[in-house]
């Protein structure tokens, strides 16, 4: 029993040494210090012309962001950030040169945002997916852009108010004023039954604005078309992807316009096959309130609600019909999830078709289009503001 | 407590049906909730959330085996009534098993080594990583079955509970439709995924070792039961919950758990938690090297016909770290063994060799001493 | 070491629920006294077996009747016995029994004495303080209200502090001590056991149980354990807790130590077995599990949502008291993806000039805190105060001006230091105090694994540690499903039916206590 006491106490004595020694040790292998890492917000890549890849990085300084927002936004403003880039055969190259240039540690735990370049986009964005997937500490959840020049002009427009250029970005997805494309749903796109993706445009309005600029579209990894504003936001429509937004009309017969808000939408697509025809039903239904109302038309009648409704339908068939004619033909690449829709409702056929459908099923497919948009409420009021009694068309 | 020499019984703990359960079902999924469904769903693409259901019947019958063999021989484990049912080639046998269990116990601590180096700890070394596992564990051994057992208990209810939290939180990601059509392919290739969950379902054969200690002998084998149909429903609830967020990507991660978890965003403020989640899923992994290593000390000191068989823990561990490291080649060896060849060497182990003993001490009407066995 | 058998061995419950028998306390004692003393005397005596401080003094009436006095020391007043009822019957001149009713009424000068007529009658008086007399011949006894309960000198207990709940709390002598136990319990089946350890220090040691309650493997090894004692003297009961623990290299608390009469009270009744030392107010309970650690006396005297809640706050705060500093090393120095960007932005702003690695940091501002802290506590109790107030606000202060440490870590630090006061037992708080740091090593060395081994490794150790064969983690592990409405939430009184495991009487009140308004009663 005593023999046994010792031969505790001599190993807790051990262990003792043992723990005590770990930090003193070469240990501490992973540890880093938040002044030995460099916090990089937004990664850009792209090609040069002689096909190398171009990593740009975007780092905050921390030091000035906390100043700044402890003086009050008195401190002068200008960028707390950096900007690098460098070039390289492969994205890893490039980025330990990038490296070579820092005294700290590029740390990418907090990339909230990757932007692409026009020519890697219409190169092939896979190798850039396959870099970002593969390293453990990146956020899939950082948010794509494409650009159509460098994405390190983007990355130097620092809206005033904000620290870097990241925060805009990040922010205007956040608003959901585009497709919000994550690093996993663009992979989980790319390897779809459609095999296509679309990834929102990001332009430089100056030097301190940034706009988006509608969408880019991807058959495969490659980009094949650009869609502009409207038709991007037709295509939000169509993936059921909805975000609050506004909706123009002008009902027949009247001068003003009316804008309605959406509050709910909701997109079903009903793909059907009879005999050699292939067509799909988009129905559209949507619920919105009237934000503005430039007619004299009192929206104190069913009546009139019901025509502001049915103008409005118009207007959103218009719109979408633009849209998927734009995909179906210039891009010929699904990104409107109808070959999900295909796949799931006639698995066997899906098979047959699967490896022409971007070329030939999908450009040839019938779309209907059926729109139902149904006016919930008129706003705080139900007359024209500001019109005279007289003026007013009740009917 | 009187001892009985070599072949007495060595451990003096008793644990309860639901203890032992718990165990086991933590064996069987502490890898697997990891993984899942990273290898099924290569082969059964969005359908391989019915794989697991397929596997189940490995699970069943191992448990079966196990079970029958303690109710033929109450109180001993497999490496003690091998060799009584065979001679000298069950005394080989009883070996093979040792061997088994000390490879199967590197195999898990070479995954767990492999995930902390792979995602969290590029710079650490393995044996680190490995050695400070195996060390925890071997006091847990050294403890004994009861300390493993509830170390087991405190440790992993909470992290199940917190995963299935997290699972909860985890439905705003959700995309139901990534569901349809179910079975595109027919059953194929979901059995085809099934190989590799089947593999750790063979593993409810442990049971063999944990049996003749279970205070309550006849709720054991339903509790056996339960924890099967467990793991079964938690696999599916994770194979799931990685098609409705990853989708088509189930296949690409190998860790498609910490991929999957690490999409929650909550108030924008709670993102990101896979480290926590790592750290949830030490203990539960803790768990799975613990009774494996317990398996391994137990069975080498019962084959030795030792006295005790907790001094052996320590050495055990450091043999364990050694049989890792030269265990595999690479994570891809490991991952193609598990999702191949694996199932053979697994299956002859928990469930042909187990029927075979069986069927062998059924015709030669070999049993057990019942006073051996009535210590419980 | 020690295996007692059927010592965890469930009591069979099957009849939970419909109508459980709760014994009484002792058999039926509504029994009427003998006219013969020594069969009176012999009763009494086998009720109070085991009671050291049950006093039989006898003595004869006017040199010819017998009789005895039964009273417990320090409970009854010896000077008003002495002066009032000894020296009067001695001096008495009675010849006959008959006599005695006579002469008590007539010429006993005691204000309240009350003839009894059976033995339930006087256990009750006898246990409650009052001396009983018997007379041989004479088939009652005589209830003397000669009770005198002590009150000088006991205060609140200082390190237990409630604000609902008695104020008592035990004093420095023992035989104090066990008469406010007694006052607690007024049962014969409270059986107080004495014992002198010490060559020279001869100390008092008592052990206290109830008899039928209590779980007699742990009795008989309590008494084994202490019987084993050899050493010079024992000045504090720290000296015996050290001696009779089952892992005296645990940091861990496994005996119980507390100053609160009711919690040794409600200890007692749940079937665990007190340990009073003469000269400590400090008394023991075994067997001790750690969620009773994070239990306050207070618990059971409030609401019991209110109790549950600020139970699940307590384990918390307890959390955050052993790992936040180790955490916050582990997730700033090696996951920092797992900080909320904007959150992390701040953290790096506030380290940008900080020449010391985070774990060294962290542990600096540990140390400087427990210095902070043992200083407070050594100090006159007037200074502690100032010196605590003043190190916190200049010495934290004054560390981030310098850039010696960040501002989070001062945070986390201080925070970690409230969490650690809201642990009820102060035991544990010391246990807690210096298991941070190895956890601290450990996470600043191998990250968030670091931190979940060693927190493995800590609740290895506490899986193998019993407290007199009880297992410490129990009822959460093993799984004690009755147990946990005490552990988990405190379920209200009309729940808590059973006791422990430990005990080998299950029942601890009738069922279905539940109040609810009578019919009618909604006046």
């Amino acid at each position: 029993m005593r023999a046994g006491h010792l031969k505790g106490a001599g190993k807790r004595a051990l262990c003792l040494l043992l723990m005590v020694s770990l930090p003193i040790l070469p240990g501490c292998w992973d540890r880093k210090e938040l002044n030995e890492i460099a916090l990089i917000r937004a990664l850009g890549i792209d090609r040069t012309e002689d096909g190398d890849f171009e990593v740009t990085i975007l780092q905050a300084i921390p030091m000035r962001v906390s100043e700044g927002g402890g003086s009050g936004g008195g401190g002068g403003g200008g960028p707390q950030q950096m900007v690098l880039s460098a070039r390289g055969v492969t994205i890893p190259e490039a980025k330990s040169k990038l490296q070579e240039k820092m005294g700290r540690r590029i740390f990418t735990g907090h990339q909230e945002v990757i932007v692409l370049g026009k020519r890697l986009a219409q190169t092939g964005i896979r190798e850039a997916l396959d870099f970002i997937a593969r390293q453990p500490q990146v956020r899939m959840d950082s948010f794509l852009f494409m650009s159509e020049g460098s994405p390190k002009e983007i990355f130097e427009t620092v809206a005033p108010g904000e620290t870097t250029a990241t925060e805009t970005l990040y922010k205007m997805v956040k608003l959901e004023r585009a497709v919000d494309m994550t690093v996993m749903r663009a992979l989980k796109e790319v390897s779809d039954d459609a095999e296509a993706a679309v990834i929102p445009m990001v332009m430089k309005v100056n030097d301190t604005t940034l706009k988006l600029d509608g969408a880019a579209v991807f058959r495969g990894d490659k980009m094949v078309d650009h869609l502009d504003r409207d038709a991007a936001e037709g295509l939000l429509w169509i993936r059921n992807e909805f975000t609050s937004r506004t909706i123009n009309t002008r009902p027949p017969g009247e001068k003003g316009y009316v804008s309605l808000v959406v509050t709910r939408s909701e997109t079903e697509l009903i793909p059907k096959i009879e005999g050699k025809k292939r067509r799909i039903l988009l129905k559209v239904t949507s619920e919105d309130d009237v934000h503005y109302n430039g007619t004299r038309l009192s929206l104190y009648h069913p009546s009139n609600v019901d025509r502001i409704a049915r103008a409005t339908e118009r207007t959103l068939r218009d719109r979408l019909r633009r849209t998927v004619k734009e995909v179906q033909k210039k891009a010929r690449a699904d990104v409107l999830g109808f070959a999900r829709a295909f796949h799931r409702e006639y698995p066997e056929e899906w098979a047959k078709m699967k490896d022409r459908w971007n070329e030939q099923v999908f450009p040839r497919l019938d779309v209907d289009i059926q729109v139902r948009v149904h006016i919930r409420r008129p706003g705080t009021t139900d007359r024209p503001a500001g019109q005279p009694e007289g003026k007013v068309k009740e009917r | 407590m009187k001892m009985k020499g070599g072949t007495g019984m060595i451990e003096r703990g008793r644990i309860s049906a639901g203890q032992m359960a718990l165990i086991l079902y933590t064996g069987c999924v502490g890898v697997k909730i990891l993984t899942a469904p990273h290898l099924a769903a290569m082969w059964a693409g969005r359908d391989m959330w019915l794989s697991p259901l397929a596997g189940i019947v490995s699970g069943l019958v191992a448990f079966y085996a196990a079970y029958k063999l303690h109710r033929r021989f109450p109180g001993e484990t497999i490496i003690q009534y091998s060799p009584r049912i065979l001679g000298w080639f069950g005394k080989g046998i009883a070996l093979l098993y040792w061997i088994v269990y000390i490879h199967a116990c590197s195999f898990v601590i070479r995954y767990y080594a492999d995930l902390v180096n792979g995602v969290f700890l590029p710079e650490t070394p393995p044996t680190v990583v490995m050695g400070g596992m195996a060390l925890v564990c071997a006091a847990a051994v050294r403890g004994g079955l009861e300390t493993i057992v509830r170390s087991a208990q405190f440790l992993t209810l909470p992290a199940f509970a917190v995963l299935a939290i997290l699972t909860v939180l985890s439905s705003t990601e959700w995309e139901v439709d990534n569901l349809f059509p179910i079975l595109e392919h027919g059953i194929g290739p979901v059995v085809r995924g099934a190989v590799n969950p089947s593999i750790w379902y063979s593993e409810y054969f442990l049971a063999a070792f944990l049996l003749p200690y279970v205070k309550e002998q006849d709720k054991a084998g339903r509790w056996g039961a339960v924890a099967i149909v467990g793991s079964m429903l938690t696999l599916t609830v994770f194979d799931l919950i990685a098609v409705f967020v990853l989708g088509n990507q189930s296949a690409t991660f190998l860790y498609p758990l910490f991929e999957t978890f690490r999409l929650i965003s909550l108030a924008g403020f709670f993102e990101h938690i896979d480290a926590f989640l790592l750290a949830m899923w030490l203990t539960i992994i803790f768990a799975k090297i613990c009774l494996f290593q317990y398996v391994a000390v137990l069975g080498s000191a019962q084959w030795l016909g030792l006295s005790d068989y907790k001094p052996l823990s320590l050495p055990i561990a450091f043999i364990l770290v050694a049989v890792s490291i030269w265990t595999a080649p690479s994570l891809s060896f490991l991952n193609r063994f598990l999702d191949g060849e694996g199932v053979f060497y697994s299956h002859l182990v928990h469930v042909v060799i187990p029927l075979g003993l069986l069927a062998v001490a059924w015709i030669r009407k070999v049993k057990g001493t019942r006073e051996e066995g009535s210590a419980s | 070491m020690f295996w007692f058998k059927g010592f965890r061995k469930r009591k069979k419950r099957k009849n939970r629920g419909s109508d459980p028998v709760i014994p009484s306390t002792g058999e039926d004692l509504r029994v009427a006294l003998h006219p013969e003393l020594e069969k009176n005397r012999r009763v009494m005596k086998d009720l109070f077996e085991r009671c050291y401080d049950v006093t039989f003094r006898p003595f004869r009436i006017g040199k010819e009747i017998k009789a005895e006095i039964v009273y417990i020391d320090n409970m009854a007043d010896i000077e008003e016995l002495n002066n009032h009822a000894l020296a009067p019957l001695m001096k008495a001149s009675l010849t006959r029994p008959e006599e005695i009713e006579g002469f008590l009424h007539e010429e006993l000068p005691v204000v309240s004495a009350k003839p009894v007529q059976t033995f339930d009658e006087c256990v009750k008086h006898v246990a409650a303080g009052d001396p009983v007399l018997f007379i041989d011949g004479w088939d009652r006894a005589l209830n003397l209200g000669l009770r005198k309960w002590e009150k000088r000198g006991v205060s609140e207990p200082e390190s237990e502090p409630v604000i609902r709940g008695s104020k008592e709390g035990f004093i420095e002598s023992a035989l104090s001590n066990t008469s406010l136990l007694r006052r607690r319990i007024q049962s014969p089946q409270l059986k107080l056991e004495e014992m002198r350890l010490g060559r020279y220090t001869q100390t008092r040691v008592i052990v206290a149980y109830i008899e039928g309650v209590v779980n007699e493997g742990v009795r008989d090894e309590v008494k084994r354990r202490l019987e084993r004692i050899d050493i010079d003297g024992i000045l504090e009961s720290g000296y015996i807790e050290e001696l009779i623990e089952d892992n005296p290299f645990s940091p861990f608390p496994q005996i119980n130590v507390t100053e609160r009469v009711d919690v040794v009270a409600a200890d007692l009744l749940s079937g665990r077995v007190a340990i009073f030392t003469d000269g400590s107010p400090g008394v023991m309970t075994v067997p001790l599990s750690f969620p009773t650690l994070l239990q306050a006396a207070e618990d059971y005297y409030v609401r019991f949502t209110y109790a549950t809640s600020i139970r699940w706050l307590r384990y918390l705060l307890f959390f955050f008291s052993l790992t936040a500093p180790s955490f916050y090393v582990a997730t700033i120095t090696f996951h920092p993806e797992a900080v909320p960007t904007e959150q992390l932005f701040n953290f790096a702003a506030a380290r940008e000039k900080i020449p010391l690695p985070t774990v060294i940091e962290a542990l600096l501002m540990e140390i400087a805190f427990e210095a902070l802290r043992e200083a407070g506590l050594r100090l006159p109790k007037i200074v502690g105060p100032a010196v605590s107030i003043v190190g916190a606000l200049i010495i934290g202060e004054a560390a981030v001006t310098a850039g010696l440490v960040s501002a989070p870590v001062v945070i986390v630090v201080a925070f970690t230091g409230i969490a650690s006061f809201s642990v009820p037992r102060y035991a544990l708080g010391f246990s807690m105090r210096v298991l941070r740091f190895p956890l601290l090593i450990l996470a600043g060395s191998l990250g968030m694994v670091g931190f979940s081994l060693g927190l493995i490794a800590l609740v290895v150790h506490l899986a193998t540690l019993r407290s007199f064969g009880e297992p410490y983690l129990s009822p959460l592990a093993p799984f004690r499903l009755n147990e946990l409405k005490d552990a988990l939430w405190r379920a209200p009184r009309w729940k808590m039916d059973q006791r422990p495991t430990l005990s080998p009487n299950a029942y601890r009140q009738s069922p279905n206590q539940k109040p609810r308004p009578e019919q009618g009663g909604e006046r």
